[in-house]
């Protein structure tokens, strides 16, 4: 972002906008100029733009500084900085581009001066490279020279290489011992052949005694460490009378020559007596699980624990290769590595632990690593959503430990609050609320103070932020004096400038929120709008602008203050400014009331129109969207906008250039749309109907989306016979003209385009409704061409205009015209693109719907047959619109087709049970519905129950679904012997299916079930007493749907029958098991009283076992819940007990 | 355990929300005087069974509001001490 983008974006209100095509820019500018890391695509510092990147120059004061000397720490810096400017300004600056505030600004910039007092101070020292130009690698030396601790350069050096080559270490370990060259060493176990032959008995006793050595060697610690359990173990200190025996004599042969060693067979050396063997390794030997204890994982430094470290990672983790003792730091250091680079368990369970220790980690270990990383350029998105993820966690944890640190902190999480990504946004508001509550106010002020008047605007714009962000974490009125103070400031206009945008980003980041506060703030940033330096009195306007917006539609008693010198800055400002102002007074008028708003337009308006012509982009859509807002107010009459605003307005952005871009194009339809709300649809149509046959397709576009905009909001009323051909003559030609993209590559890229026309299309048409008719068949002719074209985008708009004009078709008596679409659909059947075949379908369907079965040609029986191969199409949207259109076909017309042709269908319908879609699912299973209700439910129904043997879980469940709603739409008693008799077959899946479906069944049909409750009675019984949990489980859902549909019909019998088979399932484990469990308790609850059930409870709540106890407590507070008061009249009678009364004596009252 | 609304809630939240719910550490005290007051709270709540009560006992319907009222205090006398037994299993 270089400053033309930093203004762009301040007039934009400070919001983080990022119009593609100045991202696109800047991009390219990335990778013209050759930038390091722009290759590297995945990391953060790749996809930066310039302004993002001078995160990296931040200058970071030391940790912990006072407020005094922080702000001397600062100013020296200041002061320094200006030197380097200085000594580098007579350089030749060749093609270099100027930072704003590295240049003296330019007299003629008006507000722009800034007092340079320092400017006398003598070059006199070395010539030295500005800090921005110089690579990152070099800025480190940079800051040494500050005179700063040294510990801060860290932050801005590139990662380089640690020195030690990483590759050597994992290697080394990693070494089978065979590749190994044999060393000389007692534990090198390869044979060779002895070098001087007949040295064999010596050789042989030596061989046995290093043996003997080596097997019998005492276990190392680590080794022991590996196999056996952290916990629980200790490790005694041999006592201290012990004496290991050392007889020098006994080992007279171990001193290791190559002639030693032995030949012929020998056995492999432990592994847990190599010297080079990882723990994973003695591990694995000895069948110990892989995974670290929680003691090794927390300072096991191990390699074989850790998660591999990515190269450019070497420099913060390298160290960790390096044997050493376990330091916090390499602790945290492991933690670190696992959090950024692990898999998801090794980072959970670092997460905790980092968490959890963090206290005794400390802040300054913690930060000193943290820290750093979140600088690296290589960084991705998803390690630095996880390292502050780690900052927050630690945050909490720290509370007021932080405070040292909240400098450091922040100048790393700043740029947060500027990333492109919304997300990230918003994780950095979250860390720097929390740690505005860790830390304090106080704190926070003291140390973001010095960055307020920074000349560095970057640091500027992000400390605003997060004072924004701060002040709504603690509370506006705590900040209110601070805020004041700073806005006043007589020091610098940086001060004042930042103090204001802090108010704009307060107002932005609460909104209506800053109600409470409006008047403080406003007030607080009045003096702004008169200040001496233009670019605070920019500022100034757009806060203002901002706390409008935010207040909408309340709060303009509180606005006082700065209405006029809003208006009067309007009348004496030019260019950027008066955009600010211009900007600032739009969001101002809709809070006011009606005369008010009307008189205050009134004086805006010459300006607003003189600036109709002014060349700048943003200031026309800043216009534009002004007027839009005057124009919605109450006050302002239609005759005026009619003579004072409409002729200009038309001259000034009805011309082709306002369509390129985007943002100018959308500006412009909405201000019209806007105006048309005010001075009626025709007026405004009149006037841009015409340039629906414009040369220029952008252009006919945006006529063509306002066209539907404002027919959408008004309707066709005041449209008059000439317009209405005029209209219908500009879409027809607007549709046709459209671009092609004959090589059907950009069936989605041109789809938002022809979307466009073909709402626009649509609106109009249906707008007009039987003033269509003349136009119908000239409108029907284009479709039919069109559906002939060679683009595949071209037939499938043409298709899905069928869609939208179906209904005033048949609203405007062309029956037969339709029937003609029809057949010409029917022959397009054969289509290759599916999503074309789908908008044919659809546009079919639509047919189908407006002129009936009956009339439909061609004849159902004829379209039926060739959509049965269709459902075979594994498109979503031609199995979506296929299978709506069948649907449809079942339900009204099932009797044009035989029911053999129905019984094909049912079995292509199976398959879509599989689909992804939901909707397809459920429009596939109410299909099953219609047909069983067309040709009866048996096949069916003989088809869905073989269905239920099939694998795929997903198929079964919906088989179940269509089970239940054959059983519905053709009685439940033409599908309940079948099903029944279906449970008899052995067989895990289909008893469970059967089970669920007369779940679903008795769900769908409701109280009609109390005819089928004794019938069912004997299959739940036996399915409750199953041994397979699911059986009890299905069977719980269907008592549970079966009770709730009988509640109250004298079923209670079968219920407390069913009851008493539920009843000793509520010991089960599973969660299924006992949510299916609890639910059918609650279902027979409704059904047969709470007081029926507390007769079974009682008898556990005192159980002695505890497991006992807590299942009947959890049912009983269920039925509390549901039934306290009825629960009165059924609470057992409990004998008194020394002084207490327990019988409840009222209850016994009797008249 | 499950709120009315689905979701579940934990035994804090629930006996926030029901405070006559129980738990399995309950003693017959606690319970029964949950009974009690839940019971009084009824008969408060239906003024017709307040009037069934002011008749059979001969008094004014706002007297006996307010003894119902009064005795949802304690409605089965003070908590009985704890028993040396049960002192000991506590800790």
């Amino acid at each position: 972002m270089g400053p033309a983008k930093e203004e762009l974006e301040e007039a934009d209100g400070g919001r983080v906008d990022y119009h593609p095509s100045t991202m696109a820019a800047s991009k390219d500018e990335a990778a013209e100029s050759g930038d390091a890391i722009s290759n590297n695509d995945k990391s953060i510092a790749g996809r930066e733009s310039d302004y993002q990147k001078r995160r990296q120059n931040r200058f970071v004061r030391a940790d912990g500084l006072p407020y005094k000397d922080a702000m001397q720490a600062k100013l020296q810096h200041e002061e320094e900085q200006q030197q380097q400017e200085e000594a580098a300004k007579p350089e030749p600056e060749s093609g270099r581009r100027k930072r704003r505030w590295d240049s003296t600004p330019a007299p003629s910039s008006g507000g722009n001066v800034v007092s340079d007092s320092d400017s006398s101070v003598a070059s006199g020292s070395s010539r030295r490279r500005k800090k921005w130009d110089e690579t990152p690698v070099a800025a480190s030396t940079s800051v040494m020279e500050t005179p700063v601790a040294t510990s801060t350069s860290k932050w801005d050096a590139t990662p380089m290489m640690a020195s030690g080559v990483p590759g050597d270490a994992s290697t080394a370990k990693k070494k089978n011992r065979w590749e190994a060259t044999p060393m000389a060493t007692s534990t090198g176990g390869i044979p060779q052949t002895p070098m001087t032959p007949g040295a064999g008995n010596i050789a042989k006793a030596m061989a046995l005694e290093r043996e003997m050595e080596s097997r019998n060697r005492p276990w190392t610690d680590s080794a022991l460490d590996a196999i056996l359990p952290s916990e629980g173990y200790t490790i005694l200190a041999p006592p201290a009378s012990y004496k290991p025996l050392r007889t020098p004599g006994r080992k007279a042969l171990s001193t290791p020559t190559p002639g030693m060693t032995p030949s012929g067979f020998q056995m492999d050396v432990p592994i847990e007596q190599q010297q080079n063997a990882s723990i994973q390794e003695i591990r694995k030997a000895y069948g110990v699980p892989l995974a670290p204890t929680s003691a090794e994982a927390v300072g096991g430094v191990a390699a074989g624990n850790l998660p591999e470290i990515k190269p450019e990672d070497m420099q913060y983790f390298g160290r960790l290769m390096e044997e050493g003792e376990e330091t916090n730091e390499r602790k945290i250091m492991a933690l670190l590595l696992k959090i950024k680079s692990g898999t998801p368990p090794q980072r959970k369970t670092a997460m905790r632990q980092i968490t959890d220790k963090a206290r005794s980690f400390g802040a300054g270990p913690l930060f000193n690593q943290i820290l750093p990383l979140l600088m690296s350029p290589t960084l991705e998105d998803q390690e630095r959503h996880l390292l502050v993820k780690v900052i927050d966690r630690v945050l909490y944890k720290l509370d007021d430990l932080v405070r040292p640190f909240v400098h450091r902190i922040l100048a790393v999480i700043e740029p947060l609050l500027i990333d492109e990504d919304y997300y990230a946004r918003v994780e950095g508001r979250e860390i720097i609320s929390n740690l505005a509550k860790a830390a304090g106010l106080a704190t926070m002020i003291a140390t973001m103070r010095p960055d307020i008047d920074s000349p560095d605007e970057y640091v500027r714009n992000t400390t605003s932020r997060a004072f924004a962000v701060v002040a709504s974490a603690l509370g506006v009125p705590s900040m209110l004096p601070f805020l004041k103070a700073v806005c006043q400031s007589r020091k610098s206009w940086q001060a004042r400038h930042t103090g204001i945008k802090i108010v704009q980003q307060i107002a932005l980041l609460m909104g209506l929120a800053v109600l409470p506060y409006l008047r403080e703030l406003v007030e607080i940033v009045s003096h702004g709008l008169t200040d001496e330096i233009q670019k605070v009195r920019i500022m100034t306007a757009l806060t203002a602008a901002a706390l409008a917006e935010a207040a909408h539609p309340y709060g303009i008693e509180s606005f006082d203050a700065v209405i006029r010198p809003l208006w009067k800055g309007a009348m004496e400002h030019h260019g950027k400014a008066l955009a600010a102002f211009l900007k600032a007074i739009g969001f101002v008028i809709p809070l006011m009331e009606e005369n008010y708003a009307s008189h205050y337009t009134r004086l805006v308006m010459p300006i607003l129109l003189r600036e109709f012509h002014s060349p700048d982009e943003e200031m026309k859509r800043i216009v534009l969207k002004v007027i839009e807002q005057c124009v919605a107010t109450a006050g302002v009459e239609p005759d005026y906008i009619r003579t004072e605003i409409l002729p200009d307005f038309f001259t000034n952005f009805w011309i082709r250039r306002m369509a390129l871009d985007r943002r100018n194009h959308n500006q412009v339809i909405e201000t019209t749309e806007e105006l048309a709300n005010k001075v009626g649809c025709s007026e405004i149509i009149e006037r841009i109907v015409d340039d629906l046959k414009d040369d220029s397709e952008p252009y006919r576009r945006m006529v063509m989306e306002t066209v539907d905009k404002v027919l959408k909001n008004l309707g066709s009323g005041d449209i008059g016979q000439r317009l209405e051909e005029r209209l219908i003559d500009g879409i027809l030609y607007a549709f046709q003209e459209q671009a092609v993209d004959v090589s059907n590559a950009g069936l989605s890229a041109s789809a938002r385009e022809g979307q466009i026309m073909l709402d626009g299309f649509g609106t109009v048409v249906n707008a007009l409704g039987e003033r269509c008719k003349p136009y119908v068949k000239q409108i029907a002719g284009t479709i039919k061409w069109r559906l002939n074209n060679k683009s595949a985008y071209v037939r499938m708009q043409a298709a899905d205009l069928i869609g939208r004009i179906a209904v005033v078709m048949k609203a405007s008596g062309e029956d037969q015209l339709m029937g003609h679409l029809g057949i010409v659909l029917y022959e397009y059947l054969g289509e290759e693109y599916p999503e074309v075949l789908g908008s044919i379908l659809g546009a079919l369907r639509s047919i189908v719907n407006v002129i009936g079965m009956t009339k439909m040609t061609p004849p159902i029986q004829d379209l039926l047959p060739r959509l049965t191969p269709i459902l075979r199409n594994r498109h979503e949207k031609v199995q979506e619109n296929c299978i709506d259109l069948v649907g449809r076909i079942a339900d009204r017309g099932a009797e044009f087709v035989s029911a053999k042709e129905w019984m094909r269908i049912c079995f292509e319908l199976l398959e879509m049970l599989k689909a992804h879609k939901k909707s397809i699912r459920r429009a596939a299973v109410s299909t099953f519905g219609f047909i069983a209700k067309a040709i009866g439910p048996q096949d069916v129904l003989h088809t869905l129950l073989n269905n239920l043997k099939v694998q795929d879980r997903q198929m079964r469940v919906c088989t179940t679904v269509a089970i239940a709603i054959v059983a519905e739409s053709c009685g439940p008693f033409t599908v309940l012997p079948a099903l029944m008799n279906e449970y008899r077959i052995p067989e895990l899946n289909v008893q469970n299916g059967v089970l669920k479906a007369l779940s679903f069944m008795f769900e769908y049909i409701g109280e009609m079930g109390k005819d089928y409750v004794y019938a069912v009675t004997p299959l739940l019984e036996d399915a409750l007493m199953e041994r397979d949990p699911v059986h009890r489980q299905t069977a719980c859902a269907t008592v549970k749907h079966l009770a709730l549909g009988v509640a109250g019909m004298g079923c209670e019998d079968a219920l407390i029958h069913l009851l008493n088979f539920v009843f000793p399932n509520i010991f089960e484990e599973s969660p299924h098991v006992i949510q299916a469990v609890f639910d059918a308790l609650q279902g027979l609850m409704v059904a047969l009283g709470p007081n029926l059930l507390l007769q079974y409870t009682i008898q556990g709540l005192y159980h002695p076992a505890r497991r006992v106890r807590e299942v009947y407590w959890q049912l009983f507070n269920t039925l509390y819940i549901y039934g306290a008061h009825a629960l009165v009249a059924g609470y057992p009678m409990v004998e008194d007990e020394g002084e207490n009364t327990y019988e409840r004596s009222t209850l016994t009252l009797f008249i | 355990m499950s709120a009315p609304g689905g979701g579940s809630i934990s035994a804090e939240q629930l006996k926030a929300r029901y405070v006559g719910t129980g738990h399995a550490d309950m003693s017959k005290h606690e319970f029964l005087t949950n009974q009690h007051r839940d019971t009084y709270a009824s008969h408060i709540g239906h003024y017709d069974q307040l009037f069934y009560y002011s008749v059979a006992q001969n008094q004014a319907v706002g007297r006996v509001r307010l003894e119902f009222l009064e005795k949802m205090v304690q409605p089965c006398g003070p908590p009985p001490k704890r028993t040396e037994v049960e002192r000991l299993l506590e800790k």
